[in-house]
């Protein structure tokens, strides 16, 4: 599974959860909100790829994950930790 | 959502998996046996019963027909522990359904009650089950369907000498409430089942001679309820026929809904 793997998975439930343009490009520097999501898409959106990983990430690890790039990242490590 | 129109969606329909809280013992026992009886998968957990939990366990596995039992040891007082209890199930499990069982009483005059009783059953009926919700929350919204249950009792209404249970309960009442409203658009139901004097039940246990004698005279059916009463309920409310039913409290009482 590689970053761009993960990458493609989150974008993929974003557009989903937010019903966004099947063409969305999601940017590392930005953050859900910048997509519209509340709070309650953003929880569903990253238990939704952790359902598509198999992988599941303590929920205070996600505390400090302010943009969608550092969220690939800990996803990416989860991945990696599992392999 | 897509309205529920399948024939199969019925409470003996599919085989489903589900995650029950103090499952060694009483009436969470009694849930457990009737679920995988009934060819459900159960995860079930116990805090202090290893023996009992390993027991039932052996007991369902020589039942022809029953479902998977997993007896999981979890203090949902202590957050590490039921984090640990419900990643071991969900390893083993794609969980449908948490019933929300385990609890605690302590009996006495709220005058002369002490912080350490009041908290120990407060953290464990109302603390406990927001800490199984809020794992199991992660899980749900993941897979956008769950069936929270929770047992809850007509003591939230308030009664004497059962001030920290009665308060417990009644948050709880509010907890499931809130689930239903914040999780209904994801998929996720959260109702309560409120019980009256059951046989085998806390409530039972520390019953006195005169509540009991009340209960019998003034419950419409003349009697205290059964494990199989609250069986097929719960197993309805965890079953694809009840997705349509959130934010309830599902009184079983025999028609008695106040405790003196």
């Amino acid at each position: 599974m590689t970053r761009d793997d993960v990458l493609d998975i989150l974008r993929q439930e974003t557009i989903d959860i937010l019903d966004l343009p099947a063409d969305t490009v999601m940017e590392d520097g930005k953050s859900f909100a910048d997509y519209g999501a509340i709070s309650i898409d953003i929880v569903t959106i990253v238990s939704g790829v952790m359902r598509r990983l198999n992988v599941s990430v303590p929920r205070q690890d996600l505390y400090d994950v302010h943009s969608l790039g550092q969220l690939v990242d800990v996803l990416h490590s989860a991945c990696a930790a599992k392999e | 959502m897509p309205p529920v129109s399948s024939p199969t969606l019925t409470p003996d329909g599919p085989r489903r998996s589900l995650f029950i809280t103090g499952g060694a013992g009483g009436l969470g026992a009694g849930l457990v046996r009737a679920a995988a009886r009934a060819g459900h998968n159960v995860a079930f957990t116990y805090r202090t019963s290893a023996s009992a939990a390993d027991a039932l366990a052996a007991d369902l596995a020589a039942v022809p027909g029953a479902g998977r039992c997993l007896p999981l040891r979890m203090d949902q007082r202590d957050t590490d522990s039921v984090e640990q209890a419900i990643s071991a199930a969900l390893t083993e499990l794609d969980i449908d359904a948490v019933i929300l069982n385990a609890g605690a009483a302590k009996t006495g005059l709220l005058a002369q009650m002490e912080d350490a009783d009041w908290l120990e059953v407060v953290d464990t009926n109302l603390t406990g089950a927001f800490r199984v919700c809020r794992r199991f929350l992660w899980h749900f919204l993941g897979r956008r369907s769950g069936q929270f249950i929770h047992i809850g009792s007509v003591a939230a209404g308030g009664m004497a000498g059962h001030a920290a249970y009665a308060a417990s309960k009644a948050g709880v009442e509010g907890l499931s409430a809130s689930l239903a409203r914040e999780y209904g658009p994801r998929g996720i139901t959260s109702n309560v089942v409120s019980l009256g004097l059951f046989d085998g039940g806390m409530g039972s246990e520390q019953a006195s001679d005169s509540l009991r004698q009340f209960w019998l005279t003034h419950c419409p059916q003349r009697r205290t309820g059964h494990g199989d009463d609250i069986a097929s309920t719960v197993l309805f409310l965890c079953s694809g026929a009840a997705t349509f039913v959130n934010g309830q409290v599902i009184r079983l009482t025999g028609g008695l809904d106040w405790a003196p």
